[in-house]
């Protein structure tokens, strides 16, 4: 049997899982706007506009959303 | 006025942080909805989305956005001189310029403010629920659009958006029946000051011809030029435009709502109502009354003398016997809008319109503050059974929370003007405003006044210091709220010791720096 403390016992792994799955939460919602309006800025650059990272920002906004609510969701079912 | 008849991707670069705004209240309703386990992640969505809308704002006077177009202020000649000309957008009906650069972000200020002091307030009232953070975005997405409107329509429409939301936040406590019942009253008179103000701006309509103030202001501004004077309907319509505005700041005799509402609503929403939705009703009283109805001002401006000396004789005089520290501070707040309609007549003279004015937004900058403040350590006093708003449950807060305790002392003496601190800059340039347009009387009164209102909030000073405790358990403070309390703090002290950044500030959101 594990001790308690260790990484093998199964709280303290219960802790970590718990950590990772807010952590990825945190992290999937601005990763989604950083890649959006990254891309938009790219493509005003590429097709010399104005306007396109605006697009990008929003979609990537929007993205964000739906990747945050996917994640919490299959979360909470776990 | 360049307008185009369609939206053009400069609009949308204008309105971006309303954008902004739209999407993150409509993404935490979706996610309170499929991810309903997950309250406390909408705050922390709500604050983001506030971040963003607040980088939108800050692109604004980089990308050039003022270079350009003459804008409304060249209507007002004392302010020709305007460095940064506004633009417009959507199709001419709102206007992006410092001023309203200047509202958005005192607006996201006091929302992120109150969102951080929610946070543990909402769990300790078991009602946390995505819609409250989506329903402060929505009510943010209308003082905007009051902020920025000049248009009659956009204004209104703004003003029942943030209208509605608040409503329904103010009753937000579904199990409480005081929470219940201000949010029926307000709705009521809410409603029916609405319906005045629609009214008012109806007739102006049917007047002019337009829904455009700067129109108004120019075919009116012609017509008493014309004939000197501006005629019944005119009259009729400037007054129950003037009352609905007037009502939206609780201005007494138009202030019954305040108190009522103030108590019942969550504390957490009474602070956002007394700094956020005041400065947004105050940014639209600018723009209709000042801007748009500037011509009329030898009208409405005795009016206002009247309504100034009103809040603050029976505001201070009803917060003397309040033993609900709520419904003091909303009496407090009540008198504040006295001192700062004593700006608004001052603002009628030519020699002390830019002091006026100065003071008038200076006053709200550390209003916001200094009010937010004290509302924020009310807020932390609720606490398993105890609701946290009665001068009681402050006794020997200082023995429970020193630190809080020794906040909650700034913010008070800043509420009364005491220098150095935040509240004595906004109360002198408001006097200073008064005196140089020789309204020496209004300028008495507002100093005399300014001693009562030291009264009753030393009261509150005496309860946290001098007296003992009901309750000797440690007070516990969320970190949300200990950033809140830092932020007002900083901010009450900062501006009140170093009051020059923020002066420039002023300054430049009414195109003079």
């Amino acid at each position: 049997m594990a001790a308690p403390g260790s990484d093998n016992d199964p709280e303290n792994k219960n802790t970590w899982l718990q950590f990772a799955k807010y952590s990825q939460l945190a992290f999937v919602f601005p990763a989604a706007i950083v890649v959006g309006l990254g891309l938009g800025t790219l493509l005003d650059r590429w097709l010399h506009t104005t306007w396109l990272y605006m697009a990008g920002l929003i979609l990537g906004i929007i993205a964000g959303f739906v990747e945050l609510i996917r994640e919490a969701a299959s979360a909470s079912q776990q | 006025m360049p307008q185009s008849p369609y939206f053009t991707p400069t609009d949308y670069v204008m309105i971006l942080p309303i954008i902004m705004l739209t999407l993150f209240a409509l993404g935490i309703l979706l996610f309170d909805l499929l991810a309903p386990e997950w309250k406390r992640l909408n705050a922390f969505v709500a604050l983001a989305g506030l971040l963003f809308a607040a980088t939108g704002i800050t692109g604004l006077p980089k990308i050039g956005l003022f270079r350009g177009t003459p804008g409304i202020y060249n209507h007002v000649e004392v302010l020709r001189l305007h460095r940064l000309p506004p633009q417009f957008a959507l199709s001419g009906s709102m206007i992006i310029d410092a001023l309203t650069v200047y509202f958005w972000a005192l607006f996201l200020a006091a929302a992120a403010i109150s969102i951080l002091i929610s946070m543990r307030y909402l769990d300790e009232e078991h009602e946390h629920h995505g819609e409250y953070y989506a329903l402060i975005l929505f009510a943010l997405i209308g003082m905007m659009c009051m902020a920025a409107g000049v248009d009659i329509v956009l204004i209104f429409i703004g003003l029942e958006l943030m209208a509605i939301s608040t409503y329904i936040l103010v009753g937000f406590l579904r199990s409480n029946r005081r929470s219940n019942e201000a949010s029926l009253k307000y709705f009521l008179l809410g409603a029916f000051s609405s319906g005045i103000f629609a009214y008012g701006l109806s007739l102006f309509y049917g007047l002019t011809g337009s829904t455009n103030l700067i129109e108004i202001r120019s075919i009116i501004g012609r017509q008493v030029e014309v004939s000197g004077h501006p005629g019944p309907v005119v009259t009729l319509a400037l007054l129950t435009t003037a009352t609905g505005l007037l009502f939206k700041i609780a201005a007494i005799p138009f202030h019954q709502w305040a108190p009522d509402a103030y108590e019942g609503a969550p504390t957490s929403i009474t602070a956002f109502m007394s700094v956020a939705v005041k400065a947004a009703a105050w940014a639209m009283l600018l723009r209709v009354l000042v801007i748009g109805l500037g011509p009329l001002a030898n009208v409405w401006a005795p009016v206002i003398i009247f309504v100034a000396i009103a809040p603050m004789t029976g505001a201070n005089l009803a917060a003397l016997t309040q033993t609900n520290l709520k419904r003091l501070l909303a009496y407090s707040s009540i008198a504040h809008v006295g001192y700062m309609l004593l700006g608004l007549v001052a603002l009628t003279s030519r020699d002390a319109f830019l002091d006026a004015l100065k003071g008038i937004l200076l006053y709200l900058l550390v209003y916001t503050f200094m009010n937010l403040g004290a509302f924020a350590v009310v807020t932390s006093l609720r606490h398993r059974n105890v609701i946290g708003d009665e001068i009681d449950d402050i006794a020997g807060l200082y023995a429970r929370a020193p630190v809080e305790a020794g906040l909650m002392l700034i913010f008070l003496l800043s509420l009364a003007g005491i220098p150095p601190l935040a509240g004595f800059y906004g109360k002198y340039y408001i006097f200073l405003s008064l005196i140089e347009s020789q309204h020496y009387v209004l300028a008495g009164l507002g100093v005399a006044y300014s001693v009562f209102g030291l009264y009753y909030y030393l009261k509150i000073a005496n309860a946290v210091f001098m007296r003992a405790p009901l309750d000797n358990e440690k007070l516990p403070v969320s970190f949300g709220m200990r950033i809140a309390l830092a932020i007002t703090g900083v901010a009450t002290l900062g501006i009140g010791i170093y009051p020059e950044p923020f002066m420039r500030m002023v300054s430049w959101s009414i195109g003079l720096g």
